[in-house]
């Protein structure tokens, strides 16, 4: 598979919800990996939507974030991990929040 | 009484009944905030709020959260927005494994004055503070599956 060039990815990435703590943290399971999409438009393997109708999204711009924290692991397709970051760093990068119609 | 009313108007026009209205929300859900802490079950609380200028548009945000022992977090989140109108919106959520889904959805309350947005405000932060001190709140979040 080839990976975009860094210039080549999109900067805002994208999550479900809405911009608390506890949701900018990672939960144990997730071994300090936070989930994120490249984009409002991805499908769960079921093919339901990640952003359903009706929920809240926020996106980060991952240029306000250190570059080594962002990993466009892309697992599942459009999958972003920002890894081992506080949750006050992760919110000061939001920069669009709003709900899907 | 007339000096309450007097003391009213100057605010609304000096612009400061809107703030005071948010300290007095805030402060609100920071003591429904206290009584999560005697819950079962509740690991950690949290509340606290933030006022953004994102690119969708200025928001001022209120929260409480709680972690529960199974590593489940429930928020209560309020947020205000202002252009033409105010706008009050109000959620319950709770995590799931992409972010967080909806739990509750609260009236939306859209205001089209100072003084109007006080009486809004005040109404939905009674709301939200009684749905953080039902006794089951907590539980019921917790058996709720969301989005499958």
């Amino acid at each position: 598979m080839t990976n975009p060039s860094d210039d080549d990815r999109p900067f805002l990435i994208y999550r479900k919800g809405k911009v608390n703590p506890g949701n900018l943290a990672p939960r144990a399971i997730d071994a300090g990996r936070l989930s994120f999409w490249d984009s409002l438009s991805h499908l769960t393997p079921e093919g339901e939507p990640i952003f359903p109708p009706g929920v809240d999204w926020f996106a980060v711009d991952v240029r306000r974030l250190p570059a080594f924290a962002v990993e466009y692991d892309n697992s599942p397709p459009g999958h972003v991990s920002v890894v081992n970051l506080p949750p006050v760093v992760v919110k000061a990068a939001v920069v669009l929040r709003g709900r899907m119609p | 009484m007339t000096v309450p009313l007097v003391k009213d108007l100057a605010e609304i026009a000096s612009g400061a009944a809107p703030l005071e209205a948010l300290a007095a929300a805030r402060e609100q859900l920071i003591e429904a905030s206290t009584g999560l802490h005697r819950r079962p079950n509740v690991m950690r609380v949290g509340s606290g709020v933030d006022c953004r200028g994102y690119g969708s548009g200025s928001t001022f945000e209120i929260y409480v959260e709680a972690e529960l022992e199974e590593e489940l977090t429930v928020t209560w989140w309020i947020d205000v927005t202002w252009a033409r109108t105010w706008t009050i919106e109000a959620r319950i959520l709770r995590d799931d494994d992409d972010g967080q889904a909806v739990l509750r959805e609260f009236r939306d309350r859209v205001a089209v004055d100072p003084s109007e947005f006080v009486v809004e405000l005040a109404e939905v932060v009674d709301e939200v503070v009684a749905s953080i001190e039902r006794p089951d709140a907590l539980e019921y979040a917790a058996r709720r599956r969301v989005g499958g």
